[in-house]
């Protein structure tokens, strides 16, 4: 079990008054009659639907003004978490117009100055509050001394007269304790500069030490050449005698030289990294090709003793990376 | 295959159950070609000369695939390396041709090997635009 215990610490939240007029700092507390007393406690650490083991209320009748004896009831302002009381006195219908709790408590308050006064167990007067949906740890009560009529009334010393002699709070509870705060929280990077990239090495091979370029199958701060299109031309040589040759271009339309791999289809039907040259029973070739900032040109020559027809078919992969000189 | 990996599929394609390699645009289950060096030699090849040897030190801790084009002075076309040089008949298909062969790319542990012919009389300044892709 836990315990709340609070003495009212501020002026502002003790008060009384009754129809349209709140008297927010004077240095009595004046019940009874039709005047009403308010004390707004903060920072209560029930949760919502916790139980309220007991709680009462303790305070001081005042040594001057009116003391009868007199019985009002013990509320609660029905809230949430109970709003501030009026900063100033004057003619107003807050707080005496908030809706109150079901809950209530008799208690009787003697006609002797000067005298400490506890109440009876309100617990069903918090309970009431604390079970309202609302309701979340770290929220404020306001307790009423509610008039319930005659035609006395009685001092109770408020904070601005006596900040020891004040209304004091006590709430016995079990429920989980919570106390809701709003923080603020900032963070930077100190080390802004520092860009550690993407890296995977390949099995074995410890990412975050290793340095030896071979060792991984991807490193962000190391370039990759940059696939961009692929395709195919044939180039035929008709009807050779003895010696023929041919080209043929296609536009690669980059506005820059860019890395290029070619495979070519060779005489004997074989697929082989280009530049090449070979031969077969009678006949020799070469077949190359160059590249400018528009084309790629693919070269074919053919020797031997024949008259024949020859086709090529060249495979070209064009890269992004450009060739600077 | 890992239990977890990156991937990227070509448009169409379910990156969950795609199984096929070449519909993946990236795939951390495999290998890619990393360019790990990407510079730039200038090879002043002598007239009338064969296999002229340009050494140039590759400074990695592993023997490179390297991969590689060239340029002679002026000229607007790359020829990619082993690039043959094809004598072109008849004179109208005629691949302009300086005498300049680019034989081949050589690598070990320490060094890439730039090799040219050079059948002309005149000298040439090549430039050769090379990649270091993967460890071979």
């Amino acid at each position: 079990m836990s315990q709340y215990d609070q003495l009212i610490n501020t002026g502002r939240n003790d008060g009384c008054g009754g129809g349209t007029y709140y008297n927010s700092d004077s240095t009595y507390i004046w019940v009874g009659d039709t005047s009403n007393g308010f004390f707004r406690f903060l920072n209560i650490p029930v949760a919502n639907g916790g139980t309220i083991d007991s709680a009462y209320i303790e305070f001081y009748t005042h040594d001057w003004g009116s003391s009868n004896n007199i019985t009002c009831n013990i509320k609660a302002t029905d809230e949430d978490s109970a709003a501030e009381l009026p900063a100033s006195s004057g003619t107003q219908t807050d707080p005496m117009a908030r809706a109150r709790t079901t809950a209530s408590v008799s208690i009787n308050i003697p006609a002797t100055r000067n005298t400490k006064v506890t109440s009876g167990d309100i617990k069903s007067v918090i309970q009431e509050i604390v079970d309202r949906p609302g309701w979340s740890g770290g929220g404020n009560i306001c307790i009423v001394i509610e008039a319930i009529g005659g035609s006395s009334q009685n001092d109770l010393q408020p904070y601005e007269y006596s900040s020891t002699k004040c209304m004091r709070l006590v709430i016995n509870y079990t429920s989980t304790s919570t106390y809701t705060k709003s923080l603020e929280a900032s963070a930077s990077i100190t080390k802004s500069n520092t860009d550690y990239g993407l890296k995977i090495t390949k099995p074995t091979y410890e990412v975050d030490t290793d340095d030896n370029p071979s060792h991984f199958i991807f490193d962000s701060s190391l370039g990759t050449l940059k696939y961009f299109t692929t395709g195919s031309v044939d180039l035929e040589l008709v009807d050779v005698e003895y010696q023929g040759s041919d080209s043929v271009a296609i536009n690669h339309n980059l506005g820059y030289i860019p890395y290029v791999e070619v495979y070519v289809q060779n005489y004997l039907d074989e697929w082989e990294p280009c530049p090449s040259v070979g031969s077969g029973a009678s006949v020799f070739w070469q077949l190359t090709y160059a590249i400018t900032t528009t084309q790629i040109i693919f070269y074919a020559s053919v020797y031997g003793d024949f008259t024949e027809t020859f086709s090529f078919t060249f495979k070209y992969f064009i890269f992004k990376n450009e060739l600077t000189f | 295959m890992s239990e977890y990996i990156i991937a990227a599929t070509k448009s169409t394609y379910d990156v969950n159950t795609e199984t096929d390699p070449n519909n993946f645009i990236f795939n951390s289950d495999y290998n890619t070609f990393k360019i790990i060096k990407n510079d730039l030699i200038t090879c002043n090849v002598i007239g009338s000369t064969d296999n002229q040897v340009f050494t140039r030190a590759h400074n990695l801790p592993f023997t490179p695939l390297v991969n590689g084009f060239y340029k002679d002075g002026s000229s607007s076309l790359i020829i990619p390396i082993n690039g043959v040089e094809v004598t072109m008949v008849p004179s109208g298909d005629v691949l302009v041709t300086t005498g300049i062969e680019f034989v081949s790319v050589k690598s070990d542990a320490t060094n890439i090997y730039f090799t040219f012919n050079n059948s002309s009389v005149t000298a040439h300044t090549i430039k050769v635009r090379y990649f270091c892709l993967e460890t071979i």
